[in-house]
């Protein structure tokens, strides 16, 4: 490389095909996934010509259908509280008066987010059982409730950190009580990191696993938790079609939710 | 306190005692906690001054000096440390900003990114509970006056910053305030167009009748536009008064040296009681060495079309300028002359506090 030029890591010999090697390392899983799930054979492995007949035969395992409603049930029950408890606590860290013990908050809330997954999930189950608490369903739901909220509250506080305060000054200025400029101008520009902080509470609910595992009982079963069950009776296309639903469902509310926050950033970007 | 001579010399001067002040500022301060054990930073120190209906006041100082804090404090977004805020006699402190017949021009604009223009015009006089069609004409006529006709369902981002500039003015006139705060509004606009709305705002403090509070760093603004100025520096008014006097009489050695430029020289060397004289360029005298005055060395020569400049260093150290209108013939740098002034070009002036 000559000096002259700088030192450009983009040039660096190979990078390109590293990172091809990269993208096939994560994604050759699901391609197989995904083409399987389309496979007539009745053998998990063996390529059989197309069919969707494996995603028929899912729609119709009525067991299948339940955990599928288990888990949109208690996602979105999860997403809708959890977004109302964070909105208000995000609000509270990023734009009200000191506190005492403000820091050990900010810490406490961030904890659910490094504690190993395994952690939250037998503190859990404990805790549900030293209280005596058996609600079905609803204790799948008051779970997952807990553990989205820290991560319905990271886009909301990241959005009000990049908001300047001078705009609600300048509404409260015009006189708007708290109320009002909550309502007219903090709501509305924080829209987009609200809507964001909802769908990644509704990825993090469909796809979770291990809480779900400890705290669901027989007939609380949700999706993930199902499909582990199914595997561990051998690897069927069915399985498959499954779990090719559950990602289109999960990648969809990803790509929403960032498209969302784009447009709302435009709409900002004064 | 020497310095306050200053001051109150300078009020008591332009005014016979007048009509109750609309804003009265008395002995505010305001101290900043220092962030995780830092130090503590005083703001505003015992700040006492009044701002008349009607008028065009200034708050004129370097940056850091406190103005932004002043405004903040009377808009109601800090609270004082100590002092009172009065507005038309009443003790404005206890009431929240939305409460305070007061409204802010943000130096940032801090439009409603999510509103349209009309829809911004029209946040205050709506929070009033203006009857719709009142609103509606009003917006009309604040429209009118910042003459951004035609623009009304543009979105912020859709606007220059001169018309978002005029967004900011027609929306805090809109619920046509007791007191307009501005801070710093044109320092984001480049030159030709900071010019352009000096004389704009000026209209529009006379049309609307709206007392005006401009706070600027820049002191040819202050001067241009100003009924009175107080200048400030570390958190103290030095002075304040008419551009006029400031300019004639500055108070201490700050003033002068801020607003325009000025020789300053200790009064000891000159026969003067005062501290330090203070004489303005264009007063400055040029005569052969040797004449009555102080002795010094031309060091150069700025030729500025209409000007000249003459830099000199004084032979007792320290260093003087004139801006003669008519050029000295030959006059070079190294030539020894002498510096002089008319008596009345030498301005008394008072150490800063
Ligand atoms: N919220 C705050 N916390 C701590 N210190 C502050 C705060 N606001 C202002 N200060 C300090 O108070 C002093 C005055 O600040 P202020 O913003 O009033 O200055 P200013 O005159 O408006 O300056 P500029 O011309 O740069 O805007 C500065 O030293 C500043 O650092
Ligand atoms: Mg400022």
């Amino acid at each position: 490389m000559s000096a002259a030029r700088g030192f450009d890591w983009r040039r660096t010999p190979g990078l390109g095909t590293f990172t091809a090697l990269v993208f096939v390392f994560v994604y050759a899983p699901l391609v197989v996934l995904v083409v399987y799930a389309f496979n007539a054979s009745n053998l998990a492995l063996v390529w059989g010509g197309f069919s969707v007949e494996w995603f028929a035969k899912a729609l119709g395992n009525e067991n299948l259908r339940r955990a599928a409603t288990n888990s949109v049930i208690v996602a979105v029950v999860a997403t809708v509280a959890a977004t109302l408890l964070a909105l208000p606590a995000a609000l509270a860290l990023e734009r009200g008066r000191a506190f005492r013990g403000k820091a050990a908050a900010e810490g406490l809330v961030a904890l659910p987010l490094v504690a190993p997954e395994i952690v939250t999930a037998i503190a859990t189950l404990v805790f549900f059982s030293a209280i005596g608490l058996r609600l079905g369903l609803g204790n799948v739901a008051l779970a997952h409730i807990v553990f989205c909220i820290p991560f319905a509250m990271l886009p909301m506080r990241a959005r009000l950190r990049e908001m300047s305060p001078d705009v609600e000054n300048a509404a409260r200025d015009l006189y708007a009580d708290e109320w009002q400029v909550f309502r007219r101008v903090t709501l509305p520009l924080m829209a987009p990191g609200v809507v964001a902080g909802a769908m990644l509470a509704f990825i993090v609910s469909l796809d979770d696993f291990l809480i779900t595992l400890m705290v669901a009982d027989a007939g609380a079963t949700t999706l993930p938790v199902y499909l582990y069950g199914m595997l561990r009776l051998g690897v069927t296309p069915e399985a498959n079609a499954a779990a090719t639903i559950l990602l289109a469902v999960s990648v969809t509310v990803v790509v929403v939710a960032t498209l969302v926050m784009r447009r709302g950033e435009r709409a900002v970007a004064a | 306190m020497v310095e306050r001579s200053g001051p109150e010399a300078g009020l008591s001067g332009s005014t016979p005692v007048a009509a109750a002040p609309l804003v009265a500022v008395d002995a505010v301060s305001k101290v900043f906690a220092g962030h995780g054990g830092g130090a503590e930073t005083r703001a505003l120190d015992d700040v006492s001054l009044e701002i008349r209906a009607n008028e065009f006041f200034t708050l004129l100082g370097p940056s850091g000096c406190g103005k932004t804090t002043l405004l903040r404090l009377v808009a109601g977004f800090e609270h004082p440390t100590a002092g009172t805020i009065r507005l038309d006699g009443t003790d404005i402190l206890p009431l929240p900003p939305h409460r305070r017949p007061v409204n802010t021009v943000f130096q940032s604009y801090a439009l409603f990114p999510h509103l349209t223009v009309a829809e911004n015009v029209a946040f205050g006089l709506e929070r009033l509970g203006r009857p719709a069609a009142e609103v509606k004409d009003r917006v009309a006529a604040m429209i009118a006056l910042v003459r951004l006709g035609g623009l009304e369902r543009r979105k912020p981002a859709q606007l220059s910053g001169g018309q978002q500039q005029r967004v900011a003015f027609a929306r805090a006139l809109a619920p046509a305030p007791r007191l307009l705060l501005l801070d710093e509004p044109l320092s984001a606009l480049d030159l030709k167009l900071r010019r352009e709305m000096q004389g704009e705002l000026k209209r529009l403090q006379r049309e609307t009748g709206v007392t005006f509070v401009l706070v600027t760093h820049d002191q040819e603004e202050a001067l241009a536009m100003s009924d009175r100025i107080a200048v400030m520096r570390a958190g103290k008014v030095l002075q304040l008064g008419a551009p006029a006097e400031i300019y004639d009489r500055p108070a201490t050695r700050f003033v002068a040296d801020f607003i325009g430029e000025a020789n300053i020289v200790a009064g000891a060397r000159v026969g003067s009681p005062a501290p330090f004289v203070a004489i303005r360029p264009e007063r400055t005298t040029i005569a052969p060495a040797g004449a009555a005055g102080l002795a010094a060395t031309v060091t150069a020569v700025t030729f500025l079309g209409s000007d000249t400049l003459y830099d000199m260093e004084l032979a007792g150290g320290g260093a003087m300028r004139a801006r003669l209108r008519e050029p000295v013939p030959g006059l070079a740098p190294g030539a020894s002359v002498t510096a002089g002034w008319p008596a009345d070009a030498a301005r008394p002036v008072a150490e800063d506090p």
